[in-house]
């Protein structure tokens, strides 16, 4: 109980400090007034009872002005924010309305409909000044990196050249191929296209043209099938073949090739018999079989199904 | 030693443990080797058949390789491509199991472990070199040449 009284004594004499250190600091012994109102001349003005909805009057909503006119408020003040907006009429320039400026065409649309011709170009001018380097760029970079670019292809073209002698297999020399003789159709174009401009040398460049002709047009299809014709032909009944019988014919088809003991003498029955080639992946025991992709018609155009062995290797030299 | 109704592939495939015999020399479908942590593995081509475009394939068993900016768990060099010298590295902390096998193009299809395919392995002192036969036509392991040497 003695320690209670003690400490409610403390706590007493503790405040009482407080307040005495209180009152002698402030300054001029007045009362307490917000920093913001420390001025006699910034105190909170008076609430306007005809602009506050929790003032004694009741809530008061100011007519609206006419368009485009502003509010005007009791005290004289007006304010914009309030006022309808008001859409003037479009000039009929349509260089301005590109400019998307119509609002601030809006008090004096004449002035600025004769004015905008001779200003215009002054604000366009980051614009116009695009168009005319780009001719220059085009005249001269075209003509100059062009001949640098089309110089290393044609160097190039000689050893692809040479290793299309060096590699018989056609298949997979024909892209090198088309490569190899293009730069041989761009060269004698290159200097009747060194004068004009350079969107004629743009086409000149573009290879493919010259490959989308070698698409084979789709063939005809007859019906009925036997080794060695077209593997899409349709059935004797006229019916569309389906994936197994496009891929029976085409393995009887590839047993009849040169082709036919690129498998392994494992697969040369099975091919002949019209079945898919296996393999056994060493690595993990298992059977593979070959696939098919491409054996519906309309998937490649008609053009014969594509074998895969199964696998995922990417070639991180860009081709495969 | 090797049955004239079977290719070197099958022969391969039906022993026990994955390696059959020509000449007097293993021959095996693959080859594993390992590439210790952030080393090299340094692939330089040193004869290729012209007559089919010739390949190596590198599968690793756990995690990626990283070649010409190239990062992936298997990765195919061919032989008009790839430069003369390759090399992969092996970006993580781990040792990575590497398995490689002859592959080549016949027919716009690029095949592996058919036919007479096989590889016959000649060590030295700094080097590893793999001699491989592609599966076209009779045994050659001049199909594919390459050297193999890991830098740590």
């Amino acid at each position: 109980m003695e320690m209670l009284t003690l400490f409610g004594l403390a706590m007493l004499a503790l405040a009482l400090a407080a307040i005495l250190i209180d009152w002698v600091s402030r300054p001029n012994r007045r009362r307490f007034v917000p920093k913001i109102y420390r001025y006699p001349t910034e105190l909170a003005p008076p609430p306007d009872p005809t602009r506050t909805a929790w003032s004694d009057a009741n809530f008061v909503v100011p007519d609206s002005p006419p368009l485009g006119e502003p509010v005007h408020f009791s005290d004289g003040t007006t304010e914009w924010s309030g006022s309808a907006f008001l859409i003037p009429e479009a000039p009929e320039s349509s260089v301005v309305r590109t400019m998307g400026l119509d609002q601030e065409v809006v008090d004096d649309p004449e002035a600025d409909l004769a004015e905008p011709e001779a200003d215009l170009p002054e604000a366009v001018e980051p614009e116009e000044p695009e168009p005319e380097p780009e001719p220059e760029l085009a005249a001269v970079e075209p003509e100059e990196p062009e001949p640098d670019i089309i110089e290393p292809e044609a160097d190039l073209a000689e050893p692809e050249a040479e290793l299309e002698h060096d590699e018989p297999e056609p298949d997979i020399i024909e892209p090198e191929a088309v490569e190899a003789d293009l730069p041989d159709a761009v060269e004698p174009e290159e200097p009747e296209l060194a004068e004009p401009e350079p969107e004629p040398e743009v086409n000149v460049a573009e290879p493919e043209p010259e490959p989308e002709p070698e698409i084979r047009p789709v063939p005809d299809r007859s019906e009925g099938w036997s080794p060695g014709q077209f593997v899409f032909n349709l059935t004797r009944s006229g019916g569309e073949p389906s994936n197994d019988v496009v891929s029976r014919r085409f393995w009887k088809n590839v047993s009849m090739s040169d082709h036919r003991g690129a498998f392994g003498k494992g697969n040369e029955t099975r091919v002949a018999e019209g079945k898919s080639p296996v393999r056994i992946n060493p690595r993990t025991g298992q059977q593979e079989i070959m696939k098919l992709v491409g054996t519906k018609f309309h998937d490649k155009a008609g053009q014969p199904p594509q074998p895969t062995w199964p696998g995922d290797a990417i070639d991180p030299f860009g081709k495969s | 030693m090797r049955k004239e109704a079977e290719d070197l592939a099958m022969q391969i495939s039906a022993s026990p443990d994955g390696t059959s015999h020509h000449q007097g020399q293993p021959i095996r479908a693959y080859i594993t080797i390992e590439i210790p942590p952030h080393a090299a593995l340094e692939i330089t081509k040193i004869r290729a058949n012209s007559a089919r475009t010739q390949g190596l394939v590198l599968a690793s068993n756990e995690g990626d390789m990283a070649i010409n900016g190239i990062a992936n768990e298997t990765l195919t060099l061919w032989a008009n491509t790839m430069p003369d010298t390759a090399i992969v590295t092996n970006p993580s902390d781990a040792v990575l199991t590497v398995d490689l096998w002859n592959c080549w193009y016949y027919g716009n299809i690029a095949h592996a472990w058919t036919g007479n395919a096989g590889i016959a392995v000649q060590p030295g002192e700094d080097r590893v070199t793999l001699e491989c036969s592609d599966g076209i036509g009779p045994v050659e392991f001049t199909d594919f040449v390459v050297g193999l040497t890991i830098d740590v």
